[in-house]
């Protein structure tokens, strides 16, 4: 057994930038078709600028759309060259650093489309930022922007699978609970959606399927960055990648994440395979004078501290009460996915300050319906949607004293509840608590 | 070890569930069949019903002398009862050639705009203007031709359709309904085949088309037939009692009770198929069906117990018996919105998700 020092000193190990090459350019890859294609699906403009209300994050109010919603364009025109510069390694910093503001930008402007995904962009892109992913096979080095390195420190590349390995974990942890492996919630109300498809049909439609989908998504999730990091095991364990990505791609509307763990897993792999396909796709390039990398010390402080946040985080719907998805207090930002199924309807009552009268408000007149469809169900979204309306109303000359909901909320499939007492003044409640006034969980 | 694996997860799997396994027999449930029965036992003949009746009413109305006569103005009047009850099945289903195309509105907002407007109405007759080429929906469809048949009283409408732009107006009026109610029920033929074979369930589907359009003309009816008339409306700020359906037929009434039992009949199915039965067979399902028909029947005896007065009276008369049924109403959404959609796996829209 290794002693804590030489533990230590092993991560000092220097090996090739080969890996982080790769990520680099695959995640511009992604990148670019993602924005690409949010761009054609014409989601700019039907998710972003159509909308009438931006629901916020909170302590990210600050966040918002620029005065002329055309600029946006602008913004996903940086991401796209961005991610250009990300695969070819040209400008890369200035690349890396705004693709990363850009996109995290994008991703804060409204947290109705918040995906746990979108949230392990952003930190892979930080990562990138600062990582000297440019420093080998890059444009940068060809046009002597920068000087080679022929070999980093071990924990360097360490670093963006580490990412990975909490991503995947703690959504193997989050699966170990009874609802989701003995009851198979919410499998059980997905799969059998999806008994039409050929061949497998059938299958998805079998009783006992999604028990099975449950307990291998599991310990999928459990395991497979450990199956990943070990080379006895990798090749077949990057095929189960493939394969469960590539069904939950094909069974689950979860848009680009499939291609994007595909892609990004492949940072797993040694040194010498990115290198041998590096060198079969492209001129190897002449061969550069031994340079090693060493980061700065105060680096690896920045680095610890970034990690303990990685670990703990996720933990901290542990300081609130009650159900966690009921109340979804702590519930983002922890890689909990595919967890429930949750859906609500929510009728808003806005009382007229001026005769003291109540009027229902028609969603639909001001938000887009998956706006609607996610403020139903989780309560910061409700506060947040009864204060516009008091603000949109007041703009329009009608005075405001009351906003009240009556919300239902449907969980795992079980029949909806009150979600909390319909006589409760919203306007009195902030987005940024804990929900204390929600009816307990059914 | 891949195979050893395979193996525990298979095993784990079957043992966890032998002890529930009675309430999932969803394996078997058949979309197919489903939107066959919904195409051929409810949209088709809904469909054929009401282009079978703007027909009757066309040619009754062109077989008119230049003076009217009252018998001939009851007849006109029944024709015109008979297109609105079939309307209210009808105008449920707002898909495939019924949906919104381009310019062209939903079948239900072409046809079915209430309240109408007389100004706009007035202003397109002294121009002549009979083309419905225009934005304008309140100036045509099932309530405008309702107005000049029934005009508030018997002398009113045969006054009326003395004057020539009247006349012009009201046979464009009736040709318009008749082609585009003969468009719809045609093209659902050829559409049939389309909308039987999409058996997915992810957003664009079928089935998800029907539960959007089912959806919506569920809460047109609490909201427009009800709602708007009682003031209950963010913004109003008084009873509107004449934004009632059927105002000047005094059907108002009628038109809610018969679209209340034709949703009713399109989520009950034929007892071996239809959104019940899809229920019945998803795991969750038995208790909403459950909780649904009770709503249900507490809603239609709030229906029932509503007197057969013009309901642009009621609205005032019977305040409080309305705004309870709408309450009641309100109370059933849920059912068919958020619980039906997640019990089914149905993706209501497009956009990807956490699955959370």
């Amino acid at each position: 057994m290794l002693g804590f020092k030489q533990r230590y000193k092993a991560l000092f190990t220097q090996v090739s930038p080969a890996p982080l090459a790769t990520l680099r350019i695959v995640t511009g890859i992604v990148l670019l078709i993602g924005t690409l294609r949010f761009w054609y699906l014409g989601w700019i403009q039907t998710n972003l600028i159509n909308a009438q209300i931006q629901f916020k994050y909170a302590y990210f109010e600050w966040v918002t759309l620029p005065s002329n919603p055309d600029f946006l364009y602008a913004v996903f025109a940086l991401m796209v060259l961005g991610s250009m510069g990300l695969v070819l390694g040209y400008y890369y910093r200035l690349s890396a650093w705004l693709l990363w503001l850009a996109f995290t930008y994008v991703e804060l402007l409204d947290l109705t489309w918040y995906l746990n995904h979108y949230y392990f962009i952003s930190l892979l892109l930080l990562l990138l930022a600062v990582l000297p992913a440019h420093r080998y096979f890059s444009l940068d080095v060809y046009y002597k922007q920068v000087t080679p390195l022929t070999s980093v420190p071990v924990w360097l590349v360490a670093l963006p699978r580490f990412q990975m390995g909490i991503l995947y974990v703690y959504a193997g942890l989050a699966k170990i609970q009874s609802e989701w492996l003995i009851e198979a919630l919410p499998m059980r109300l997905w799969l059998p959606a999806h008994n039409h498809e050929p061949v497998l049909g059938a299958f998805f439609g079998w009783t006992y399927t999604p028990w099975i989908f449950s307990w291998a998504g599991m310990l999928y999730d459990c395991s497979i960055p450990f199956w990943l990091s070990w080379h006895k095991t990798r090749k077949w364990a990057y095929g189960t990648v493939i394969v469960f990505h590539a069904l939950t791609g094909w069974l689950f509307q979860i848009g680009m994440f499939p291609v994007v763990m595909i892609a990004i897993t492949l940072v797993f792999f040694d040194a010498a395979t990115h290198e041998k396909w590096q060198q079969k796709l492209f001129i190897t390039p002449s061969k550069a004078t031994p340079l090693s990398y060493r980061a700065p010390r105060w680096s690896l402080w920045l680095t610890f501290i970034y990690i303990l946040f990685q670990l703990a985080f996720p933990w901290r719907f542990l300081c609130y009460p009650g159900n966690l998805f009921w109340t979804e207090a702590g519930y983002r930002f922890g890689w909990r996915v595919m967890l429930m199924e949750k859906a609500g309807t929510a009728t808003f009552f806005v009382n007229r300050s001026d005769i003291n009268k109540e009027g229902i408000v028609d969603n639909t007149e001001f938000l887009l319906p998956h706006q609607e469809k996610q403020m139903a169900m989780q309560p910061d979204l409700i506060v947040q949607y009864a204060h516009w309306l008091k603000h949109h109303y007041e703009s329009i000359g009608i005075p405001v004293n009351r906003v009240r909901a009556e919300v239902y909320v449907t969980l795992q499939g079980k029949t909806s509840q009150l979600y909390f007492p319909s006589d409760v003044n919203l306007l009195t409640k902030n987005h940024r608590s804990y929900p204390n006034w929600l009816n307990p969980a059914p | 070890m891949c195979r050893s694996l395979l193996f525990l997860t298979l095993t784990i799997g079957l043992l966890s569930c032998n002890s529930n396994d009675s309430d999932n027999n969803t394996q078997g449930f058949d979309r197919g069949t489903f939107l066959i029965h919904y195409s051929d036992a409810h949209i088709q003949p809904a469909f054929d019903s009401l282009s079978k009746a703007a027909l009757v009413l066309q040619q009754q109305w062109n077989q008119l002398p230049a003076e009217i006569e009252i018998n001939q103005l009851k007849g006109l009047q029944q024709s015109w009862k008979t297109l609105f009850v079939t309307w209210q099945t009808a105008s449920l289903f707002n898909l495939g050639p019924a949906a919104e195309q381009g310019f062209r509105k939903s079948f239900s907002q072409e046809l079915g705009t209430f309240p109408i407007s007389l100004s706009k109405m007035n202003a397109y007759m002294d121009k002549n203007d009979t083309s419905f080429a225009n934005f304008d929906r309140d100036t045509r469809g099932i309530y405008a031709l309702e107005y000049f048949l029934f005009g508030g009283s018997d002398t009113n409408a045969l006054n009326l359709l003395t004057h020539t732009p009247a006349r012009a107006y009201c046979n464009a009026l009736m040709r318009h309904i008749s082609q585009e109610t003969q468009r719809t029920a045609t093209e659902w033929r050829s559409y049939r085949k389309m909308f039987v074979e999409q058996i997915a369930t992810d957003a664009g589907s079928s089935t998800v088309q029907l539960f959007n359009s089912f959806l919506l003309a569920y809460e047109g009816l609490k909201n427009f037939k009800l709602g708007v008339p009682l003031g209950l409306r963010m913004g109003q700020t008084q009873l509107e009692p004449e934004k009632v359906e059927a105002l000047y037929s005094n059907l108002g009434k009628l038109g809610l009770q018969t679209q209340m039992k034709a949703l009713e009949s399109v989520w009950r199915g034929d007892g071996n198929t239809g959104f019940r039965a899809y229920l019945l067979a998803s795991t969750g399902g038995a208790e909403l069906v459950q909780a649904t028909e009770a709503q249900l029947s507490v809603i239609e005896s709030k229906i029932m117990s509503i007197s057969d007065e013009p309901l642009q009276d009621l609205v005032r008369l019977q305040h409080k018996s309305l705004i309870e049924l709408h309450t009641e109403l309100q109370r059933n959404t849920r059912f068919f919105k958020s619980d039906m959609s997640s019990i089914l796996g149905l993706s209501i829209t497009y956009s990807s998700g956490d699955g959370d």
